[in-house]
């Protein structure tokens, strides 16, 4: 089967600068591929050239099967759900259309993006009836995240981006985010690249390992291989 | 008070108004694009900035009387007043539309763009709102500072309660002085507050 992330012989430098050099790797169908390093390793720059918000200064990246560079980038956009640290939920929107925003985008009808935008609250174990009318203000860390993986997989795409989505959140709701984020991938099998500097995190939460270390692709091990003192 | 100053009070008040709503109208309509284009285009943000700078440190009188030779848009009158008195409102337009545009959390932005906004929708979805209460405070002042300039409007020609002023400074006459310059505060006092109202009630947060 064909992989659905393709990356071959990617580079990609900003004012001269090299952050990344001739990486190569492929995402299955199905897999959480974590890329994992330290700040500034270039794990980030990778997954924001997946969805294009960069551009790769040498190389290709492939998304099921097509050069990024080909796509209609709003089309990849949102063929691709997208997870950051800081969230950015729009403070001016409540949850309910928070999350159905690319719905929304996508021109569905307003029943259809409310009933969805329910679906994803309980699916994210936020009741819909008290949380759908509030503003992101008005939520927890852990709320807004948990409402941030529901946004993401709002229109079902299948590949998710996420870049340390976690981080920011106390040991205990991350520990239950990443649960439930496992239990989302197993259930509607995503394809995932997950972004993490946290080894325990990344062993729980990926299929493979890619280690990354100044801008280049050090290691690539199923985690269940994965050994910290070897593979750094 | 005699009937042809309580006539005088209520032609030049409107008129007044009137000079003050259409160049802030007008201001807004050039400055709110304006400082759009400055927020995607770097490059041309120093000079414009400096440019609206550099107009707010003309005296007003100045250039009420440098845009008197100017062909088109000078002369004595109306026109000419309107044209300097939205020279000025610019500043705090265009200056408020970009900081409003650039205190949107990055977070959002990308989000938004991550998420497959076109560029259109980030900014009437996204930025635009988001901005709104920065931009109506840069409106505000734009209007505030206006209806005191708009009084040495009468210098050249433009009309409004300036007219009072002058007159009373002329004449040494208080009681024109106060016709003039009391109506011109309650003005921009009730802009102020109007405005700040309509600023409290659109804001999100």
């Amino acid at each position: 089967m064909n992989p659905v992330i393709r990356f071959d012989q990617v580079s990609f430098s900003i004012g001269g600068r090299a952050i990344l050099s001739h990486v190569t790797f492929d995402v299955e169908r199905g897999e959480t591929l974590v890329l994992l390093g330290r700040s500034g390793s270039g794990k980030t720059t990778s997954l924001r050239l997946i969805n294009a918000l960069l551009t790769p200064s040498g190389g290709t990246v492939v998304v099921e099967g097509r050069a990024t560079r080909d796509w209609d980038l709003i089309r990849l956009r949102r063929s691709i759900g997208y997870v950051i640290q800081d969230i950015g939920l729009f403070p001016h929107f409540t949850i309910e259309r928070n999350v159905g925003l690319v719905p929304e985008l996508e021109g569905w009808p307003v029943e259809r993006r409310r009933s969805r935008a329910e679906e994803l609250l309980r699916m994210v174990d936020l009741a819909p009836g008290d949380f759908a009318p509030r503003y992101p203000r008005q939520l927890s860390g852990g709320q807004k995240q948990r409402v941030g993986l529901a946004r993401a997989l709002a229109a079902d795409p299948p590949i998710l981006l996420l870049d340390e989505p976690f981080g920011a959140l106390d040991p205990i709701t991350r520990g239950e985010l990443q649960q439930k984020f496992l239990e989302l991938c197993r259930a509607f099998n995503k394809t995932a690249v997950f972004v993490t500097h946290d080894i325990e995190e990344a062993r729980r939460i990926g299929t493979r390992i890619a280690v990354f270390e100044d801008g280049t692709l050090k290691h690539l091990v199923a985690s269940t291989a994965f050994d910290p003192q070897v593979h750094r | 008070m005699s009937p042809y100053l309580v006539h005088d009070l209520i032609w030049l008040t409107l008129e007044h108004i009137q000079l003050v709503v259409i160049s802030v109208a007008l201001a807004c309509l050039i400055g709110v694009p304006a400082g759009i284009l400055l927020h995607k285009n770097a490059r041309v943000r120093g000079p414009l900035l400096t440019f609206t700078n550099i107009v707010q440190t003309i005296p007003s009188l100045a250039l009420f009387g440098f845009l008197i030779p100017v062909p088109f848009i000078g002369g004595v009158g109306k026109r000419t007043a309107i044209v300097a008195l939205v020279l000025y409102a610019l500043l705090p337009i265009v200056r408020n539309t970009l900081t409003g545009l650039q205190s949107i959390d990055p977070a959002v932005r990308e989000s938004a763009v991550a998420m497959g906004m076109t560029p259109r929708q980030l900014l009437w979805m996204v930025e635009l709102p988001l901005s709104t209460r920065t931009l109506l405070a840069g409106v505000r002042v734009a209007t505030v500072t206006t209806v005191g300039t708009a009084a040495i409007a009468a210098a050249i020609g433009g009309g409004g309660l300036g007219v009072f002023i002058f007159r009373g400074m002329a004449s040494v006459d208080t009681t024109q002085l106060l016709a003039g310059a009391v109506p011109a505060a309650l003005i921009a006092l009730t802009a102020d507050g109007g405005l700040g109202w309509i600023e409290r009630r659109l804001s999100p947060a």
